[in-house]
């Protein structure tokens, strides 16, 4: 990742394969807790956005590109757009359970993703982002262009809310 | 195990579709598909503007072409917006208004 960015800004093509490898599992991760049925969708749309950015800006500019909070940037606004369109748009009865892809996933993975889902929406990107994809706060920042602060804040609580869920499972 | 353990357990490896399908998207590959014609298997290739190549499909396609034309090119669908156009464009022995290439 440390050169990625010289690379690809003197060749977008030969080197952009390489930050597909890159972020791929980062991105479908985070995503994959954020936005359970669209993950494969958003990660693919997220990193043919980025190629396009980056065809489009001077070797410069793709050089002081700090690639991971970039990357995520654009995925989570992919992502708000795309529950933005969705709610305005009519959609079919769902035939079968609407979180029908949990079911997909082991028990306990399954029992993290409602847990997750009882955050804030702030508070479970930070928290994903933080200790799922394992972003540094800098970057989480850049993602979510919030100040540090207020994202180690959102962790922080998130974190804590999520100690109380368990507990009172228990 | 801490709640930040139990959260890193959660990653996921994106699937090799994720990966085929920004590389074809985004035009750094192409993809190819399998169709029935008059004098065999035909492989089409294509990209996202467009058809690139017709040869026969012969056993191991994926390889031949990707020797032939110099470039990976993965199984898959072509655009929906066009695919239609190829098994008319190949019955009637014709292009019409299939989208081509300068390379197809």
């Amino acid at each position: 990742m440390d050169d990625l960015c010289e690379r690809l800004a003197k060749d977008v093509d030969g080197a952009f394969p390489d930050l597909v490898e890159a972020m791929r599992h980062d991105l479908y991760s985070g995503l994959r807790r954020l936005h359970p049925t669209e993950a494969e969708d958003l990660t693919q749309e997220a990193l043919i956005r980025a190629y396009r950015a980056l065809k489009s800006y001077d070797p410069e500019r793709i050089q002081s590109l700090r690639l991971r909070g970039w990357m995520w940037t654009i995925a989570l606004n992919l992502g708000r757009n795309h529950a933005r369109d969705r709610a305005r748009r009519p959609q079919p009865v769902a035939l079968h359970d609407h979180h029908a892809v949990h079911d997909t996933e082991p028990a306990d993975v399954a029992a993290w993703q409602r847990r997750l889902e009882t955050l804030s929406g702030s508070q479970r990107k930070a928290v994903v982002l933080r200790h799922v994809v394992g972003l540094g706060y800098p970057e989480i920042a850049e993602a979510l262009e919030r100040p540090e602060g207020t994202v180690k804040a959102d962790v922080h609580r998130g974190l804590e809310r999520l100690r109380s869920i368990i507990e009172g499972e228990t | 195990m801490t709640i930040e353990d139990a959260l890193d357990l959660l990653r996921s490896p994106a699937p090799d579709t994720v990966r085929d399908g920004v590389l074809l998207g985004t035009g750094l590959i192409d993809g190819f598909a399998i169709y029935e014609s008059p004098v065999g298997d035909v492989a089409v290739t294509f990209g996202i503007a467009g058809v690139t190549d017709v040869d026969l499909a012969g056993n191991d396609p994926e390889r031949h072409l990707a020797e032939r034309l110099g470039r990976k090119v993965i199984l898959a669908d072509p655009p929906k917006a066009w695919a239609s156009a190829i098994p008319r464009a190949i019955e009637r022995g014709t292009p019409g208004d299939l989208p081509r290439t300068s390379a197809g």
